[in-house]
């Protein structure tokens, strides 16, 4: 993934895009935190909000991949569906790390 | 015994003997004899019995009823007078009757005398009668008493009692008669009166009387008590009449009136409420009012109601007049109208209700409500007709332009070019034409409506006046726009209309003129705390109207001149519409003029003030001081030219003479006092603006390369013949100011480096400074992802818009209240922690700000929560993910073509 690309889909200078990614990292290992021990605690209600943050996140910078593992997340904590909701989060959180790996070396 | 040896010594006393023993024997036995006989009468006579001596009185003889009756034993009084046994006046008295006795030798009744015992006071009757000697004269004085206390006792008690009755019978207020049972046998056989009782009444006034007791005397007489009743006899009267008064009140009421008791039964129902319930008065009376009249509905609350009433006398309907149903005795249910009120009769609460059956007035209400909805309804559809037809007129109207336009710009022949022309400007005309039409009948039917927004009426005056230049073609006329120093930059009130008003006088100006100029001036002209006035006019160098035709041109399809409509076109509704408008702004249009000279149009119109945005009319403190030299063959642009950049602290040099640039621009050099820049008019006689350019860039002079602007009525495709004789910025006419100092500093700071971006040179036009209405906006972006928030921050800041940002519902209700007036539009995140955006929305539009565009951002685009977004109050919803186009389109939506209206 080129980060001026990136920029360029969104109307950015590649400066204001990694100010935004660099939000978005931070701001993403958190929301996996609390999805993590949201899902220890099978908290459907807490799984849903941070599963939700981290979609619209990854949504508006373009990442649909994660965009699309964190809609799924989202729609079965909603209806209340957690069987094999960890084996999601940590596809998710492998693909995150991937996303930030990639962005950060290209 | 004592007595008897006393009487045996008067016997003594009274016989003396000569006598033989025995024969004195016989005599003495005889006498004896005689002695107990007289004793035992005189002892066993029921009177007291005394006898006293003649001579001094003294008692010789008593009997034993006198010694009972004095309480004085015979041995005590034997021998002693009165005055040794009585109180001296008794006893004088005593003596005095005794001496008249004995005197006169006759017998004294003395019918009552009184005597003191030991046992008190008695009354006597006492007889004294002399007892006479041998010589005839008295010896003896006999007294015979007889007690007559107890007799005499009796007669007072009687005579008090009797005292007492009489007292009683002639003070009581009762009469009382006493007849004879003949007299009413006779009254009853001959139908005659005879001695009747009433003539025993003692007062005339007595009109009533009534017999109250009837009883027979042993004597067989009859007495019969009266009572006087003419009081109550009254009273009765009274109520008798105020009773059929009542009645007849009651009974003639067309609404029913009835009472119900404490508890809870009906004790009154009148004629009427026969006629409405059905229930007759003797089936109701009695019953309970509730079961028999009140719908299935009420039942309960009455239940509750009445505990209250019975204590109270109040309640939720006493006293009040409702509209309520009640139950007719077949079961139907009826619209009634129910006035209720309590009254106490011997402390307890009744309730009177006066109920009238309104089944036909509901009826009628229903009707005309039904009449009204079907009148509403066709006048709805009648607006909604006239709003699709403009809508459907409007569309493909807008093609024909649009397309028109189009076809303009391609390569056409002189024909082809004119008969598009023709196409355009006759669609032109006739879209005016209809949404004139629209107008007026929208304000035939009261309709025109009116928004109440902010807008810069600065801008609206340069965007009116710049809308004017294609109408004007050709023709040499400079449209000028003079704005007043005191105009605000932002009013509130609807700019759509005053902005008509401006394009309808500036149209009519530039129709009727085909040389020469037209000024749209503006200013404040009064200020209140709330309000300020705007004065405007509009004058032209035209044809002018004859004074005797001013007052029409203001009347609905009239022009100045019958044939106006023949050569110049329009409804000549425009002017009516454009007073109504003035005249609901609290404003108003006038007009002078005469034929040949020109007209000039008045506007005033009340606005609403609104708080100037901190970073409008911000002046670009860099031109202060800067020479400027300008130049314009019109008077009066030169003139607002002059003005505008004196304002901001520039140092003008104004020409009117195309000619005199160049040597001004070499004498300012030559004086080390060069021009900063330099703007001229492009068509002026003499020199135009091409050739002075040419002439400068080409004059080798040190001033060759002075920022160059120019500024032209003709249509913006000079820009590109201006950058090819080598201005390095253009700008149409009227002059906005903001755009033209905007532009000065550009094109000044733009030359400094020049060099440096010399492939990059482009042209400021107009459109480039177009952010500045941009910057002027602001946007309140909610938004809790800390990503998210910075992304629509980033993109809304590059595309010069001005982004304030709250984190959650709670946060955006309270940064949006607090400066309402600072905000144009708000971008809502939906989900939120604290509060979401549906509720910020509800907040925000509950708190009565209904006017800022609120749209959703959201991620899901399923279709209720679209609906959801609206019903919230939201005016749009855009889709996550933020992409740069969806939110500037939306923003271009409600925000620019807004403010543009």
């Amino acid at each position: 993934m080129n980060i001026s690309e990136l920029a360029q889909t969104l109307d950015l200078e590649v400066d204001e895009y990694r100010e935004l990614f660099d939000l978005f990292v931070e701001t993403g290992g958190s929301d996996l935190a609390a999805l993590e021990s949201a899902i220890k605690q099978e908290d459907a209600e807490k799984i849903a909000a941070a599963a939700h943050s981290l979609k619209g996140a990854s949504g508006n910078l373009g990442f649909m991949e994660l965009h699309g593992m964190a809609e799924e997340i989202v729609e079965k904590a909603r209806s209340n569906r957690l069987e094999g909701i960890f084996e999601s989060f940590d596809a998710m959180k492998k693909a995150f790390e991937t996303v930030v790996q990639e962005v950060y070396s290209g | 015994m004592n007595t008897g040896k006393r009487a045996l010594k008067v016997g003594e006393g009274n016989h003396r003997s000569g006598e033989d023993l025995s024969s004195q024997q016989e005599a003495k036995r005889k006498q004896l004899q005689s002695r107990i006989f007289l004793d035992s009468i005189v002892d066993n006579i029921p009177n007291m019995v005394f006898v006293k001596d003649a001579q001094e009185l003294r008692f010789v003889l008593f009997n034993k009823v006198g010694e009972m009756l004095l309480g004085i034993r015979r041995e005590e009084l034997i021998g002693k007078n009165d005055y040794d046994l009585f109180p001296k006046d008794q006893a004088d008295f005593f003596i005095e009757k005794d001496r008249e006795v004995l005197k006169s030798g006759k017998l004294l009744d003395i019918s009552e005398e009184t005597i003191e015992t030991k046992k008190g006071e008695r009354i006597l009757h006492t007889k004294k009668i002399p007892i006479p000697g041998e010589d005839g004269n008295p010896v003896y004085l006999l007294g015979i008493s007889e007690d007559i206390t107890e007799q005499k006792q009796a007669e007072k008690a009687i005579r008090v009692s009797e005292e007492k009755f009489r007292n009683l019978f002639e003070t009581m207020s009762s009469g009382v008669a006493i007849y004879r049972v003949e007299v009413l046998q006779k009254v009853g056989k001959t139908g005659r009166p005879a001695h009747h009782p009433v003539a025993l009444y003692r007062d005339d006034r007595i009109t009533g009387w009534r017999e109250n007791h009837v009883f027979k005397l042993p004597s067989g007489e009859v007495v019969a008590v009266y009572d006087d009743v003419t009081k109550s006899k009254q009273a009765e009267e009274a109520l008798r009449e105020s009773e059929e008064k009542f009645r007849a009140i009651s009974s003639s009421a067309q609404d029913a009136i009835l009472m119900m008791d404490h508890r809870g039964a009906i004790s009154f129902w009148n004629r009427a409420a026969e006629r409405i319930f059905g229930w007759t008065e003797e089936e109701a009376v009695g019953k309970k009012l509730h079961d028999l009249l009140a719908s299935e509905k009420y039942r309960d609350g009455y239940r509750e109601g009445f505990k209250k009433f019975i204590r109270t006398g109040e309640g939720p309907a006493v006293g009040k007049n409702l509209e309520l149903s009640a139950l007719r005795k077949n079961g139907a249910e009826f619209p009634v109208e129910l006035s209720l009120s309590a009254v106490n009769l011997k402390g307890r609460w009744n309730a009177i209700g006066i109920i009238r059956d309104i089944t036909d007035r509901k009826q009628a209400e229903k009707m005309l409500k039904q009449e009204k909805e079907k009148a509403d309804l066709a006048s709805r559809t009648k607006s909604n007709f006239l709003a699709n037809m403009s809508h459907e007129i409007r569309t493909p109207m807008n093609a024909v332009i649009g397309f028109s336009d189009m076809l303009l710009d391609t390569a056409l022949d002189r024909d082809q070019r004119e008969y598009a022309q023709t196409v355009k400007k006759s669609a032109e005309a006739l879209l005016y034409l209809i949404n004139d039409i629209l107008d007026f009948s929208k304000i035939e039917a009261g309709k025109l409506d009116f928004e109440d927004i902010f807008f810069d009426p600065e801008l609206v005056a340069y965007d009116v006046c710049e809308m004017m230049r294609p109408q004007l073609g050709l023709k040499p006329v400079e449209i000028l726009c003079r704005i007043g120093d005191g105009l605000p930059s932002r009013v509130r009130g609807d700019a759509g209309r005053f902005r008509q008003v401006l394009t309808n006088l500036m149209s009519n100006a530039c129709k009727f003129t085909d040389s020469g100029e037209v000024e749209l001036s503006i200013d404040l002209e009064e200020e209140t705390d709330t309000r300020v006035r705007l004065y405007t006019t509009v004058r032209d160098t035209g044809i002018g109207i004859a004074k005797n035709r001013l007052s029409a041109i203001f009347k609905a399809f009239q022009q100045a001149d019958g044939s106006t409509t023949r050569v110049y076109g329009g409804t000549g509704l425009g002017l009516t519409i454009s007073r109504q408008i003035a005249e609901y702004m609290e404003g108003d249009i006038r007009a002078e003029s005469s034929p040949g000279r020109g007209s000039i149009f008045h506007f005033t119109a009340w606005l609403k003030k609104a708080k100037e945005k901190k970073t409008k009319r911000r002046f670009p403190v860099s031109l202060s001081g800067k020479r400027v030299l300008i130049a314009d063959d019109n008077r009066a642009n030169l003139d607002i030219l002059t003005h505008a950049l004196r304002r901001v602290g520039m140092k003008v040099t104004a020409l009117q003479n195309s000619r005199d640039i160049v040597p001004s621009l070499k004498k300012a050099v030559e004086s080390d006092r060069p021009f900063y820049i330099c703007i001229f008019d492009i068509q002026m006689p003499g020199m135009n603006g091409y050739e002075v350019v040419e002439k400068i860039r080409n004059s080798g002079h040190e001033f060759r390369d002075i920022p160059l602007m120019a500024f032209s009525s003709l249509m913006e495709r000079d820009a590109n013949l201006c950058k090819e004789a080598g201005f390095d910025a253009y700008l149409n006419k009227p002059i906005n100011r903001n755009r033209l100092y905007q532009m000065i500093e550009n094109v000044a700071s733009g030359k400094n480096d020049r060099k440096a971006h010399a492939e990059e040179r482009r042209i400021s036009t107009q459109y480039s400074v177009r952010e500045d209405v941009k910057h002027s906006i602001y946007i309140l972006l909610t938004e809790d992802n800390p990503v998210n928030q910075k992304l629509a921050k980033l993109m809304l800041e590059k595309a010069g818009y001005r982004v304030e940002v709250a984190g959650n519902g709670k946060e955006a209700v309270e940064k949006y209240t607090c400066n309402p007036e600072d905000f144009d539009l708000i971008f809502m995140d939906i989900q939120m922690p604290k509060m979401d955006g549906l509720e910020a929305t509800r907040m925000i539009r509950g708190r009565g700000f209904s006017t800022v565009p609120i749209i959703a951002m959201t991620a899901s685009a399923m279709k209720g929560d679209m609906e959801k977004c609206l019903e919230a109050g939201m005016n749009d919803y855009i889709t996550k993910p933020i992409r740069r186009e969806r939110v500037l389109d939306a923003l271009e939506k409600y925000v620019l073509k807004r403010r543009d209206a």
